[in-house]
């Protein structure tokens, strides 16, 4: 009797909600569909650091098409991908991502594709950006920015002549670098690309491409290995901000995002170039680093592709990159940017777009696979560094990794 | 007789040796996070205990920054805590003293699958939480981050089980003999003896809010303006930003556990009153 | 004052098939038109709430009902694909079916109906309830009855309504959706909108199970275990130890030395969690300390050396374990009856053994429910692995986790970075038979122990 009762009362109140849930899912289960309303609204996501560039930006676009609205929401543009798929309805319409993240996005049907402007973008932005934002043939990305990591060091301790090498970086200064915890994989990997290996294929989108499991392969491990002896390497991760700034390391290897830190620390004193050259066991060779594209893209179901393509285009266009580097300090993928005196005369924004040609940097891959390789590669290089793989095991140990990176795709 | 005095004695002061290095132990972390939120140079690391300038400037930086409204966040923040912890108090001592003092058919099972339905890890249960409160129309809102954490009640009642367990049972048998109901023993006699357990269920509601970081992001998403602290103050810890942004975090960390910590510490006596003891004795 | 004690024993009711020969019209009515015996015996409310709740369910089984399980079992049939749109000149989308969506709302289907069958039985039970009345020659309740019974007798339901319909919302309807998760091929090649992803049966489990997955399974569970036992066991015993000294006989500024380590528990984890990240990082203000003061010459590897970082995850859990611990601690203390001790003081018990067989058991009584839920709760800890260590130091050896990963933070990598939500899901389900199985054994245990929890 009193389980009967209970239960009446509680089912009850519990179906009414039900039943309420209910009424209102199926109003909210709607399709996109492209509608061709007056006023065209439109999200966009961009990075909340840049609010200056694309607050401006947005009211240019605005004035020269008054039927579009456009709302900016501020969003990390490195979770871009994770919020695309939680929801993509609640998506913003045109959004920033990082190149990397191209081939989970078309692979997932979230991000449209770029058929209207490629062929503009193809002719202004360097080949290295186009290449960014194509996956599988196809472009989707609308590129914006580059960003690479450069060497900094401090004038006041190494010269002009220094900074060649690896070998006379570390054997007149102290480099501090990552190679003993989580990070160092960002930083050392394209260090297989100087080997003359390729991950993920050439074009850095094919899951089982990555032939690191060879010679050349070891011959990089072999260079990892021996900086524990080197007593120019000094290992530093968190810390390399306060060790450059007492004078303990005169050498680092970073990204645009540490300018700032690093100018407040070493003023006039910061010195930024290229990368090094490095000797892998077979002569001294270009050191490379990963190229990270910065791209627009347009969301798969917004409900105004046209204005959305519209929009993303108008935000890659020089214009605005100009006044992205002005106002936010982001290098421009655009050859004619790059080539403005501004840039030029930037220590920083040169050193980038330097990096960025081919044989000093490659395009970061975009396979999706490539989740699989970043603890891998973390684990291996850390396990290098600290001397607890020995050189026999370094080949089994690669083949390891190739065999988890391929993983992904089944 | 003397020498025991002195062995008591020696053993005091051993125990407030103890004490008193455990708490400078507590202490330096919360020190630092203060001096950094004060310090006027550096980033995130420095090689150093005591800052060499000090600044209101991390301080005002939070309040004047348009692209992170803290004074916003923090605003929110008060506002679900508050309400979020008057009806999950309710809600949880509801729950603790049905399953404590009421007897019912099924009361043993309901309590092992409660026990058991919070084990489930809560990861992916995000993202359907938030198709249901998406197709009731829901997200976003700071009505739905007071639903989600109010819904987490139902099943958070052991302490509070627990504590009703040590009432004695003869208090509300003899209410019974008196001819009260059992809304008039919850109400009468039983609330007013669980003022700590009260307190304790409203502080961990409360402080609940403040501390969650990945929940709050899911439900609201790019709505800056509706994030309550703790997504706010993680969203400042980007790459780009970690460093430059740390002292301005510490401040905003300090501002976080001015409330927290007065309620705790007005509260504490409360929590430690001998409560229990009093039942037997009334 | 007896007819209330008679409650707390169940009747015994004639079964439902023998009523239905047995009972008048209305009441056989009532099993197929719900509410009819309420209605034919006046009690109009009850029987128009059943009847309307009735008439709502079929309605929602034939415009949705329905066509949500037929969409479950399918999940879906339709890809969403792209159609070129001449006068647009672009493809634009066609949209197809959502598995994911087709999937949760299925699931809502399913509770919606047992829900409809609980109701259904409760309709039947009430008519009985009536009939069972009549026949013994007892007057119905009225309405003003019935509602005051809420708040006696029937009081658990008045309490339990609104928190249980939260969980069946926010707890019930996910889990059983996550559970479902783990019989699909919901994996990164088989993601929504685009892609739609089936029914695989056991598939999964076995990919999990065996496999370079076991390889790094069956470790991190391990750690997992270690790590939750070693983290409740040692923030209990210290914080029992902390407030025996803090509230031992002749220390003076107890109040000072509570608020001191009630601080701790005023920060947020997340934040103090950041904090001790960067105080024990490599160039934190740990290591720097102890360079400077000459104690070592390279910094101490708090987090990149596997075995250290698991003893600092442990330690530096203790700062925030322990407080806690010890708030709860001296409550129990302070409310313990001074006479079972002076009984025992002077029956010549020593200090340690009142501590041992009255104290102490007193403590892990009042606490063992919260000591359950801290040992599933570290099972499950994600802030401190998370925000402390990364899962880091990496481990070649592993698959998709570090060395101080936890079943969670490995769950939490393989929906995030590789969007393996089935074999997540697996993980899920196989880290909720590990804690329920625990919980339920512990939570016998503390029945058993001669109170009643």
């Amino acid at each position: 009797m009193r389980k009967m009762m209970s239960v009446t009362t509680g089912a009850m109140v519990t179906l009414l909600t039900a039943s309420t849930a209910v009424g209102l899912l199926s109003v909210s289960i709607d399709t996109p569909t492209v509608s061709a309303a007056k006023t065209k609204k439109l999200k966009l996501w961009v990075d909340t650091d840049t609010k200056p560039t694309y607050v401006q930006a947005v009211k240019d676009f605005e004035k020269a098409n008054p039927s579009v609205k456009v709302t900016i929401k501020y969003t990390s543009s490195t979770d871009a991908l994770k919020n695309l798929q939680k929801d993509p309805s609640a998506a913003a319409d045109v959004f920033m991502f990082p190149h990397d993240q191209i081939g989970s996005l078309a692979s997932q049907g979230l991000i449209y594709q770029n058929t209207k402007y490629a062929k503009s973008l193809k002719s202004t932005q360097i080949s290295n950006a186009m290449k960014a934002a194509t996956y599988k043939g196809k472009v989707y990305g609308y590129p914006y920015g580059i960003e690479s990591q450069v060497l900094y060091y401090n004038k006041t301790q190494l010269g002009n002549d220094d900074i060649k090498s690896w070998t006379s970086l570390t054997s007149k200064g102290k480099m501090g670098t990552n190679l003993a915890s989580a990070g160092a994989n960002y930083i050392f990997s394209p260090l297989f690309y100087t080997a003359g290996d390729t991950l993920y294929g050439a074009n850095g989108e094919k899951a089982k491409g990555t032939n690191i499991d060879n010679k050349k392969g070891v011959s990089v491990l072999k260079w990892m290995k021996a900086q524990k002896d080197n007593p120019g390497v000094v290992q530093s991760s968190t810390n390399t901000l306060s060790l450059l700034q007492s004078g303990k390391i005169s050498a680092t290897l970073s990204g645009p995002w540490s300018y700032n830190d690093y100018k407040k620390a070493l003023g006039d004193n910061l010195g930024i170039a290229p990368y090094p050259t490095v000797d892998l066991g077979s002569g001294e060779k270009q050191m490379q680093a990963f190229l990270g594209v910065k791209l627009f893209g347009v969301k798969q179901d917004t409900k105004q592709p046209l204005a959305a393509m519209k929009l993303a285009k108008y935000l890659s266009s020089d214009k605005v990159q100009k006044l992205g580097f002005k106002n936010s300090h982001y290098i421009p993928s655009s050859k004619k940017v790059q080539a403005s005196q501004n840039i030029q005369n930037d220590a920083l924004a040169k050193a980038v777009v330097d990096m960025s040609k081919k044989g000093y940097s490659t395009p970061m891959p975009n396979s999706p696979a490539m989740a699989n390789f970043w603890t891998s590669a973390d684990a291996l290089f850390n396990d290098t560094y600290k001397g607890k793989i020995s050189d026999s095991q370094m080949l089994p140990k690669l083949t390891t990794l190739v065999k988890n990176a391929s993983k992904s795709v089944k | 007789m003397h020498s025991l005095k002195g062995v008591k004695r020696r053993n005091t002061m051993i125990l407030y040796l103890l004490l008193t290095v455990m708490a400078i132990v507590w202490v330096v972390p919360i020190l630092w996070i203060i001096l950094t939120s004060f310090r006027g140079e550096g980033g995130a690391f420095v090689n150093y205990f005591w800052p060499k300038t000090y600044t209101f400037h991390n301080y005002v930086q939070l309040f004047t920054n348009s692209q992170y409204p803290f004074g916003r966040w923090f605003l929110n923040t008060l506002f679900v805590s508050i309400v979020s912890g008057f009806i999950s108090t309710a809600l949880v001592l509801a729950m603790a003293y049905s399953l404590s003092r009421l007897r019912f058919k099924l009361k043993g099972p309901f309590l092992k699958v409660a026990l058991v339905l919070n084990m489930f890890p809560g990861f992916m249960a995000m993202f359907a939480i938030y198709y249901i409160l998406k197709a009731a129309g829901l997200t976003q809102s700071l009505f739905t981050l007071i639903l989600v954490y109010v819904s987490g009640a139902g099943l958070g009642f052991y302490i509070q089980k627990g504590f009703f367990d040590t009432i004695p049972y003869s208090l509300d048998e003899s209410a019974m003999l008196d001819g009260a109901t059992k809304w008039q023993i919850f109400t009468k006699i039983t609330l007013p003896l669980s003022k700590p357990i009260i307190v304790f269920t409203a502080l961990t509601a409360f402080t609940g809010p403040w501390m969650d970081f990945i929940f709050a992001q899911v439900i609201m998403g790019d709505n800056v303006k509706n994030y309550t602290v703790a997504i706010g103050l993680y969203s400042m810890m980007t790459k780009e930003t970690a460093n430059s942004l740390f002292m301005s975090f510490a401040a905003g960390a300090v501002i976080i556990a001015i409330p927290i910590t007065i309620l705790f510490i007005v509260l504490q006596r409360f929590y430690v009153s001998g409560v229990t003891s009093g039942s037997v004795k009334g | 004052m007896f007819k209330r004690k008679k409650h707390s024993t169940f009747e015994e009711h004639i079964p439902l098939t023998k009523l239905f020969k047995k009972a008048d019209g209305a009441t056989k009515a009532s099993y197929i038109i719900m509410g009819a015996a309420n209605i034919a015996n006046k009690q109009y409310l009850k029987g128009f709430i059943f009847l309307l709740l009735e008439i709502s369910w079929v309605a929602w089984l034939f415009t949705t009902g329905l066509k949500a399980y037929h969409n479950m079992i399918t999940l879906g049939t339709h890809a969403q694909g792209l159609v070129y749109d001449k006068k647009l000149g672009i493809s634009v989308l066609k949209a197809g079916d959502n598995s994911m969506l087709l999937l949760l709302w299925g699931m809502l289907a399913v509770i919606i109906t047992v829900l409809f069958i609980l109701l259904y039985r409760a309709n039947l039970g009430s008519a009985r309830k009536i009939w069972e009345l009549k026949q013994a020659g007892e007057t119905l309740p009225t309405l003003k009855q019935d509602l005051a019974s809420l708040l006696d007798e029937k009081m658990h339901v008045t309490l339990m309504a609104i928190p249980m319909t939260g969980v069946l919302f926010f707890t019930i309807l996910p889990l059983i959706y996550m559970i479902a998760i783990a019989f699909t091929s919901y994996d990164h090649n088989h993601l929504p909108p685009k892609n739609l992803f089936s029914w695989v049966g056991f598939a999964n489990f076995g990919n999990v199970i065996s496999g370079q997955m076991a390889n790094t399974f069956f470790p991190v569970l391990a750690w997992t275990l270690i790590w939750a036992v070693a983290a409740t066991v040692t923030s209990f015993f210290f914080g029992v130890i902390l407030a025996m000294m803090i509230n031992a006989k002749g220390i003076k500024g107890k109040k000072v030395f509570r608020t001191i380590f009630i601080l701790t528990m005023a920060i947020p984890a997340f934040i103090s969690l950041l904090i001790m990240n960067n105080m024990f990082a490599d160039g934190g203000l740990v290591n720097t300390l102890l360079i400077n003061s000459g104690l070592i010459k390279t910094s101490l590897p708090f987090f990149t050396n596997p075995l250290f970082a698991k003893f600092t995850i442990i330690v530096v859990n203790l700062w925030i374990g322990i407080p806690a611990t010890m708030l709860v601690t001296t409550g129990i203390l302070q409310n313990q009856s001074e006479e079972q001790i002076e009984a025992a003081e002077i029956d010549g018990a020593n200090k340690f053994q009142i501590f041992k067989s009255i104290t102490f058991p007193k403590i892990v009584f009042v606490m063992a429910p919260s000591l359950i839920q801290q040992f599933i709760g570290n099972v499950n800890n994600f802030n401190v692995i998370y925000l402390l260590t990364g899962g880091g130091p990496a481990n070649s050896n592993y698959y998709g986790a570090g060395s101080t990963d936890l079943l969670i933070t490995w769950l939490y990598n393989l929906t995030l970075n590789t969007a393996d939500y089935n074999l997540a899901s697996v993980i899920g389900i196989l880290i909720f038979i590990l804690s329920a199985t625990f919980s339920l054994i512990a939570y016998k245990k503390i029945s058993n122990s001669g109170m009643e929890a």
